[in-house]
């Protein structure tokens, strides 16, 4: 059977396309905190008032660029860890032991895809406490780049045993 | 079943799996094994990534890169130059004084190393200054200003030990400069030593004229410190003040920030955030299960019944995090242990303000010293020479830093004084 596609050109245009489209959510994400954060400093200092739903929203975006974030820290290896060790086993270890972190956080990720879409569906009828917006969309981040992270250890598995 | 979360942590770190995804890995593990239902582990870790304090991360991360992208580093090397320059191995001095200013923008001892280091230590071996001497102040003065606010292991520390971050602020402030006047003295000793050149002639002009060219500059320590100190601003305010007055300044008063350099500037504070904030997550959802064992607890009875000394936990707490601090990232180690041991401290009733500061201190040490040593890693990179090397000249900086920790350790008064003081 030829596997040639997941590696081939046009999945690495899909791949550098969700990539891309990922960075501008990320850059959004950072730059609507950096603006509602000052937004609001004005309000309080400025106006004498506040903005009601700056503490939930403000936190909510915290959690999407964290969940974000991280698939885009993934695809690019940045993600904190101790590499000091692995560095020093010979290539086919390093191949085993980064197959068997892979698979870890495919089965971590499963069970936030799965129990996370759980909670989105049971939630859906609720809504937040100042925002208009219901509180299952809000926790949608977690199923969906659980997902996305999962697929990103799973193609580095095949790929990785699969290039030479 | 706390030896079994200690050794599951232990082995998948080892092997490199992400510290954050350790964490909840461990956590399924048990969860499994003693049936407790899974909806817990996106609810955990969600609520464990909504964590409002922590807003402050990318701010000040982002307030780091623009002043970087917007040329006020370099303006404030050029003040530093004019102020000390004239002692002998200034530019040594120019680094460490350089690095406690830039402390108090960027929060992060690897940018701060990064962002200096790369117009230092090109500078330093172009006057004379052999590299690995380069290497290892730009390597010590960016990592123990990391007490020096603000700080991003502080805010993560203050959140974690459920303190206060503008407390925590204070309490770093004078054993900051403390610690850069101890490196500016062991600098003066090598310099002398071996007859490291003068940078320039002290002309009050030329101090004039740079101070002028980064006096904008300078609104940022003051936004900062002033407004924090001053109980205007919470910290994630005063971090969104200076994304902004960066912002300002590097497009209207300097007009070196280019439009077209913030997204790159936006995307890497958001990744740099998400990385720190995924063990913050992993944390929420481990920790949750320790507590519901009474870990912590049980450890803090199980040392105090072997010694209620405060003194002697001290010492060994610092030995602790100074171990943990050569292999694990500062944020890391922060988040992975200060929950557990907050029930000892507070048991055995150190300052948990006070206990912050050690902490912190005592993982920027680890910050450079082998064999993961981030901050001293990104000098050796740029000076282009081994860590082997560098630690030649690199120990006494260490020694030095461990002679201050032990002040710092066993004199709480100055830690404690200045928000004792404000905070009255």
């Amino acid at each position: 059977m030829n596997r040639r596609w997941l590696y081939g050109e046009k999945m690495k245009k899909l791949h550098a396309w969700a990539i891309r489209g990922m960075e501008y959510l990320v850059i959004g994400l950072v730059g609507a905190l950096a603006i509602v954060v000052a937004v609001e400093v004005f309000f309080r200092y400025v106006l004498n008032s506040s903005i009601s739903w700056y503490d939930e929203f403000a936190g909510y975006l915290l959690v999407w660029l964290t969940f974000w974030g991280a698939v885009l820290a993934l695809d690019r290896g940045r993600h904190i860890g101790f590499e000091t060790l692995v560095e020093r086993f010979p290539i086919p270890v390093q191949k085993l032991t980064t197959t068997i972190v892979y698979l870890l956080i495919i089965i971590v990720q499963a069970v936030v895809v799965y129990y996370g879409w759980m909670l989105t569906t049971q939630l859906t009828g609720e809504t937040t406490i100042t925002l208009p917006i219901p509180i299952g969309v809000i926790y949608l981040v977690l199923p969906v780049t659980g997902a996305l992270m999962l697929l990103i250890c799973a193609v580095r598995i095949v790929q990785m045993w699969r290039m030479d | 079943m706390g030896y079994i979360i200690g050794l599951l942590v232990i082995a998948m770190v080892l092997i490199n799996v992400p510290i954050g995804f350790a964490l909840a890995i461990t956590a399924v593990i048990i969860m499994a094994i003693k049936g407790i239902g899974m909806l817990s582990v996106p609810l955990r870790l969600f609520h464990g990534a909504d964590n409002f304090p922590l807003i402050a991360i990318p701010l000040f991360v982002l307030a780091g890169q623009l002043m970087n992208s917007a040329g006020l580093s370099v303006r404030l090397v050029n003040f530093c130059s004019a102020l000390v320059g004239f002692i002998r191995g200034g530019l040594a001095m120019v680094n460490i004084v350089a690095s406690m200013f830039f402390a108090e923008i960027s929060g992060s001892a690897v940018a701060d190393a990064a962002a200096l280091g790369s117009i230092l230590i090109p500078a330093m071996k172009k006057k004379g200054y052999p590299a690995d001497f380069s290497a290892a102040v730009t390597s010590a003065s960016a990592t123990q200003a990391i007490i020096i606010p603000p700080s991003i292991p502080m805010i993560i520390y203050a959140v974690m030990a459920e303190t206060s971050i503008v407390a925590l602020f204070m309490a770093g402030l004078v054993p900051g400069v403390m610690a850069g006047i101890s490196m500016m003295i062991l600098s003066y000793y090598f310099a002398v030593k071996k007859k490291y050149p003068i940078e320039e002639k002290f002309q009050l002009r030329k101090l004039w004229v740079s101070f002028k060219e980064a006096a904008w500059a300078f609104s940022l320590p003051i936004i900062i410190i002033g407004g924090i100190f001053g109980g205007i601003f919470t910290a994630t305010e005063a971090a969104s003040m200076a994304v902004m007055a960066a912002f300002f300044i590097g497009v209207f008063v300097y007009r070196e920030l280019r439009f077209r350099d913030l997204p790159q500037v936006l995307l890497n504070s958001g990744i740099q955030t998400a990385v720190v904030m995924m063990i913050v997550a992993g944390s929420a959802l481990l920790s949750w299960l320790l507590t519901n064992e009474l870990i912590p607890q049980r450890i803090a009875a199980a040392i105090t019944a072997a010694t209620a000394n405060r003194y002697i936990i001290l010492m060994l707490m610092n030995i602790f995090f100074l171990f943990a601090g050569m292999f694990l990232h500062s944020a890391a180690a922060i988040i992975m242990i200060v929950p557990i041991v907050m029930p000892l401290v507070h048991k055995v009733g150190i300052d948990p303000i006070h206990f912050g500061l050690i902490v912190t201190f005592n993982l920027g040490i680890g910050q450079q010293t082998p064999p993961v040593a981030s901050v001293l890693l990104t000098t050796c990179s740029v000076a282009n020479i081994s860590i082997s090397e560098v630690m030649r000249v690199n120990i006494y900086f260490i020694l030095l830093a461990l002679g201050v920790l032990i002040i710092l350790t066993y004199l709480p008064e100055i830690s404690l004084f200045l928000p004792n003081l404000l905070l009255e």
